[in-house]
C-alpha cells in the first residue's frame, strides 16, 4: 500500500517578504513516502491571479526533477534552490484583481497520483487597494479632524 | 445555510467540474475517433479511386474512363424541356471504332448540357466539324453507352478528399495536443510557453523585458510633444465613436422605417396588424433616440475641438512628480475642465459561452481643475500642471485575463449640456528599487 506524501517547503525569510531583484532561497522535502514511489517532482516559483477574472499563471522559475537525472535517485531528500526574483508583477491585493506569488511543489507518484503543496510569499510591499468611496470618506474624516 | 439552486444562471469561469483524468481520456477518445475516421475513409476513397471500384466509381464514373479517338459524323441541337419552357441541348454523333466492333452514339458530355436559346447551343458546338477525328473517353466495360467528347472536372472527388484529410489534420493535432497536456501540470505548461518565448529567433524579435507583465510603452512615447517630452495618444478616437453612432442610428432607423411603413400600410388598407404596430412603436422610439444621440455627438464634437495632453516623462513611477500640459480647442464656454489620474482594475471571465469583462476604479486623483472660461476658435485653452503619482500604488499590469490600467482623463463640462471624457493611457512602473529598499 502506498503512503500519502507530505510536502514540506521552507523559505529563507520567516516573514516571507521579498523585494524585486532579491535572492529567494527555498528548500523542500517529501516525507511519508518511499523514494521508489516518487516518479518526478516539479518545483516552481510562480505568480497567479485571483479575483473576478479567469486565473492567469506564469512561472518565474521551474525545475522538474527525475530520479534518473540524479546520482542518488532519492527525490524525497531535502533539496534547496535559489532564484533571483523579478521586478514585476508585485504582489497585489486589489478589489477584483489579486496577484499572488508562491513556491509550489508537485509530486508525481508512480501510480499516477499527484500531490501539491504551496507556500505563498510577498513580492514588494504594496498596501491593499481600498474602494474609492472608502478612501474619500477617510480623507473627509481626516480633514474634519484637522 | 443551504444555497439556492440556480436554474437560469450560466456557469461562470472555465473551471472544470469533472475529473481531469476523465476529461483527458474523453478528449483523447474524441480526437482519436476523428483521426481514425479520417484515416480509414481516406484510405478507402484512395483505394476505390485507384482500383476503380465502388463507391468512387459509382459516384464519379469518369475516373474509370480510358482515352481514345472518335470521328464526329454529325452535329445537332435537340429541343428538350416543356413546350412553355424549352431548352436546347447540343450533341454530336460520334463513331468509336474499336477492334471488336464500331459504336455510334449521340453524345457530348456525361452530364448533358442545355441552353435557354438555340443559338447558344449551336455556339457550344463550335469547333466540332463533321468528318474530323477528336479525342474521346469511354468506359471499357460499356463503350457504346459511355463515349464522351468532353470530360467533366471531378471537383466533387477533390472536395471529398479535402474533407477527409481535414478530419485527419484536426483529429491528429487534437490528439497530439491532448497527449502532450495529459499529465502535465499547469506550471510545466507555463514554463514551456515561457521557454518558447526565449528561443533564439523570438528573442531577436522581442527583446527580454526588465519588467515582466507590464505593458510596453513604445506606442506612448513615439510622438514628441511641443512643450513637453511626449504627446500622449488618446484611448478611443472620438471619430470612431462618432462613426459607430452613425452606423447604429442608420441601421436601426432603416429597420424602424420598414416596420413603420408596413404597419402604416396595413392601417391604410383597413387591415391593421396590431402586433406589428406594437413592435414598431419601441423600435421607432429607439431609432429617434439614436438619431438624437448622433446629432448631440456631432454638435458636441464640432463645438469641442481636439484635446491634447503632453507629459514631461514616461514611464511614470509612484511617488514621483511630472508635468502635464493640456490643450483644448473648440468654441464653447467651459464650466469646468478637470484632469484626473485614474487606475482601473480590469478582469475578463467566461459566463457560460459569453466573454464578460468588469472594471473597478481603485485610484481617482484630481490633477487639476480649471473653472469658468471661454474657448474661442483659434485660441485654444492651454495650461501646465503638476502631477504626482501616489506613493505605494500598484504598477500597470497585463496578463491574458486580468489587467491594471493607468490613464489620465480629461473631463469637460461646458454649456448646452456638453459633457465629454477623453482618456490618455499611461504606464506606471513599480517604485524604483533604491526608493523601495
Amino acid at each position: 500500500m502506498s503512503l500519502q506524501p507530505k510536502i514540506e517547503i521552507m523559505l529563507d525569510r520567516p516573514n516571507r517578504t521579498y523585494l524585486p531583484d532579491d535572492e529567494l532561497i527555498a528548500s523542500f522535502e517529501i516525507k511519508g513516502t518511499r523514494p521508489s514511489e516518487v516518479q518526478a517532482i516539479e518545483a516552481s516559483v510562480l505568480w497567479y491571479t485571483e479575483g473576478t477574472g479567469e486565473e492567469d499563471l506564469a512561472t518565474h522559475d521551474f525545475r522538474r526533477l527525475l530520479p534518473i537525472d540524479r546520482n542518488d535517485a532519492d527525490l524525497t531528500k531535502r533539496r534547496k534552490f535559489q532564484t533571483r526574483l523579478p521586478r514585476s508583477p508585485l504582489s497585489y491585493q486589489g478589489l477584483i484583481v489579486k496577484i499572488r506569488w508562491a513556491i509550489r511543489v508537485r509530486v508525481f507518484m508512480h501510480q499516477g497520483k499527484e500531490y501539491m503543496e504551496e507556500v505563498p510569499f510577498t513580492l514588494g510591499d504594496l498596501a491593499p487597494a481600498v474602494p474609492i468611496a472608502a478612501k474619500r470618506s477617510s480623507r473627509k474624516r481626516t480633514d474634519d479632524a484637522a | 445555510m443551504p444555497r439556492w439552486f440556480r436554474i437560469w444562471e450560466k456557469k461562470r469561469g472555465s473551471r472544470r467540474t469533472v475529473s481531469r483524468v476523465v476529461a483527458s481520456v474523453g478528449e483523447t477518445f474524441f480526437f482519436s475517433a476523428i483521426f481514425f475516421f479520417g484515416v480509414i475513409f481516406t484510405a478507402m476513397a484512395a483505394a476505390s479511386t485507384m482500383l476503380e471500384t465502388w463507391p468512387i466509381r459509382t459516384m464519379f464514373p469518369e475516373v474509370a474512363y480510358v482515352e481514345g479517338e472518335a470521328t464526329v459524323q454529325e452535329i445537332r441541337v435537340v429541343q428538350v424541356g416543356t413546350e412553355d419552357y424549352p431548352h436546347y441541348q447540343p450533341e454530336a454523333l460520334v463513331l468509336l471504332d474499336l477492334p471488336q466492333r464500331q459504336h455510334h452514339l449521340w453524345t457530348l458530355r456525361r452530364s448533358p448540357l442545355s441552353y435557354s436559346t438555340e443559338e447558344a447551343a449551336w455556339n457550344r458546338l463550335d469547333g466540332y466539324e463533321p468528318g474530323w477525328i477528336y479525342p474521346c473517353w469511354y468506359d471499357p466495360s460499356s463503350p457504346g453507352q459511355s463515349v464522351i467528347l468532353e470530360r467533366t472536372p471531378a471537383w466533387g472527388l477533390w472536395v471529398i478528399f479535402l474533407v477527409l484529410i481535414s478530419f485527419i489534420v484536426i483529429g491528429g493535432i487534437g490528439l497530439i495536443y491532448t497527449l502532450l497536456l495529459m499529465g502535465t501540470s499547469v506550471e510545466r505548461r507555463s514554463a514551456i510557453a515561457s521557454k518558447a518565448k526565449t528561443l533564439e529567433l523570438l528573442r531577436e524579435a522581442m527583446p527580454a523585458t526588465t519588467y515582466p507583465s507590464i505593458p510596453n510603452d513604445a506606442n506612448l512615447t513615439n510622438s514628441p510633444g511641443v512643450r513637453l517630452a511626449f504627446r500622449l495618444p488618446i484611448e478611443v478616437s472620438p471619430g470612431w465613436w462618432l462613426l459607430a453612432t452613425l452606423i447604429f442610428s442608420l441601421l436601426w432607423s432603416g429597420m424602424a422605417g420598414v416596420f413603420f411603413i408596413a404597419a402604416l400600410g396595413n392601417h391604410l388598407a383597413g387591415k391593421p396588424d396590431w402586433m406589428l404596430t406594437i413592435i414598431s412603436l419601441p423600435t421607432i422610439a429607439i431609432a429617434l433616440a439614436a438619431i438624437s444621440q448622433f446629432l448631440r455627438e456631432v454638435t458636441a464634437h464640432t463645438r469641442v475641438g481636439p484635446t491634447g495632453l503632453e507629459i514631461s516623462n514616461h514611464p511614470l513611477y509612484p511617488g514621483k512628480e511630472y508635468r502635464v500640459f493640456v490643450t483644448q480647442a473648440g468654441k464653447m464656454k467651459v464650466r469646468q475642465l478637470q484632469i484626473l489620474l485614474v487606475c482601473e482594475e480590469a478582469a475578463t471571465f467566461l459566463q457560460g459561452t459569453d466573454v464578460r469583462s468588469e472594471t473597478k476604479r481603485v485610484v481617482e486623483e484630481e490633477v487639476a481643475a480649471a473653472k469658468a472660461f471661454e474657448i474661442k476658435p483659434g485660441l485654444p485653452f492651454e495650461a501646465d500642471y503638476q502631477l504626482k503619482v501616489p506613493e505605494g500604488c500598484m504598477h500597470s499590469f497585463k496578463s491574458d485575463h486580468n489587467a491594471i490600467h493607468w490613464k489620465l482623463v480629461v473631463q469637460i463640462n461646458a454649456d448646452h449640456g456638453t459633457r465629454l471624457n477623453r482618456s490618455f493611457p499611461i504606464v506606471v512602473y513599480p517604485a524604483e528599487l533604491e526608493a523601495a529598499r
